[in-house]
């Protein structure tokens, strides 16, 4: 979808069309839940922050400067509000986020492990949880489906755009080394 | 092979990586299958040609310890015409709020995301909702010149 599409969308949904509302749903739900699990928001929560911007986006849908950039300005107000979440957390002293790996299946979770029968998936997975936070996230968001531009991505994590395509990179390098640590565990 | 088909090898390679991590999040964590209905349905609260009302005092999200979790939280809008205040208290089975409304307002109601509750506004501008269901609020209202004001939402729970 070109940025033109998105633009048009924006502008009709401003002119009350449900239709251009709902395709701009479907084309950033699964950004805004990678955003959210990116931040180790459990489910739940996740789709509350979610829910939050797209009430948040219709009181500004008349007023948004750049409409072709609607993707980034939603992935955004995810992301403060996760942080508000996050703060929250801290300040009465709860969880302050759950622990990714419980959505991983293992033996313990046997209906888990039959959803990804592929050993090297579950390995791949388990590799996947064990990355340094900022790694997580990022990728995270590089695993929406469409994939968010770089330019979105940069916007929403407050990165330098020449730094995502290194950085994704050196991210992945990383995931490979702790697979191999995976593989080598589960053959010990 | 030249230092740009490793380049190009390499860059495959990671797009690969990727896919799969892709592939693997959609069965084990894609977004809940209710998610999009309800985003699809939070177009209904628009109220597009509002005024938007700015947040201009919330004791929930100032610095940390400036508050406990008993006190009621004060919460503070404005818009060009008007300014309201409103007090919340209660946890999520009773909550309840009262405010304070300066200017003049025709029409006044507290919203959540479950519920609208219509609320009389007294001489001095004083107004009261209880037993508020959901875990997001705002206010709309109509000023005696005609115009709509929605104040953004805020989140209860935080």
């Amino acid at each position: 979808m070109s940025d033109d599409d998105v633009s048009g969308l924006v502008k009709r949904a401003s002119n009350g069309d449900q239709a251009a509302w709902d395709a701009l749903v479907d084309r950033y739900t699964n950004l805004l839940w990678s955003v959210a699990r990116g931040y180790r928001l459990e489910r739940a929560d996740a789709a509350d922050v979610i829910q939050v911007a797209w009430l948040r986006l219709v009181e500004h849908l008349p007023r948004l400067r750049d409409p072709e950039r609607v993707g980034a300005w939603l992935a955004t107000t995810v992301r403060r509000e996760c942080l508000q979440v996050i703060a929250t957390r801290k300040r009465r002293g709860g969880p302050v986020e759950d622990d990714i790996l419980t959505g991983l299946p293992d033996d313990s979770a046997p209906v888990d492990a039959k959803l990804l029968a592929e050993e090297r998936d579950r390995a791949l997975w388990q590799a996947f949880a064990a990355m340094p936070e900022r790694c997580q996230r990022l990728l995270r968001i590089l695993m929406a489906d469409p994939p968010p531009s770089y330019h979105d991505v940069a916007e929403t994590l407050t990165m330098p755009v020449g730094s995502i395509g290194p950085t994704r990179a050196r991210c992945l390098d990383r995931l490979r080394a702790l697979l191999d640590d995976v593989n080598t565990g589960v053959g010990s | 092979m030249s230092d740009d088909d490793t380049l190009t090898e390499q860059m495959l390679a990671d797009d690969a990586l990727l896919a799969d991590l892709r592939r693997i999040a959609a069965i084990v964590d894609a977004p809940p299958p209710l998610l999009a209905s309800s985003s699809s349905a939070s177009f209904a609260f628009g109220r597009l040609d509002d005024e938007l009302a700015r947040l201009v005092q919330d004791t929930a999200v100032e610095s940390v310890g400036s508050r406990s979790d008993d006190e009621p939280r004060m919460i503070a809008f404005a818009a060009d015409e008007i300014t309201v205040d409103v007090e919340v208290s209660g946890g999520p089975d009773a909550r309840r709020l009262t405010g304070v409304v300066d200017g003049q307002v025709t029409e006044l109601a507290v919203q959540t995301q479950v519920a609208t509750y219509p609320v009389e506004v007294d001489e001095q501008g004083r107004f009261r909702a209880g037993q508020l269901e959901g875990s997001l609020l705002r206010l709309t209202m109509a000023t005696s010149s005609g115009r709509g004001v929605t104040t953004p939402w805020v989140h209860l729970d935080r």
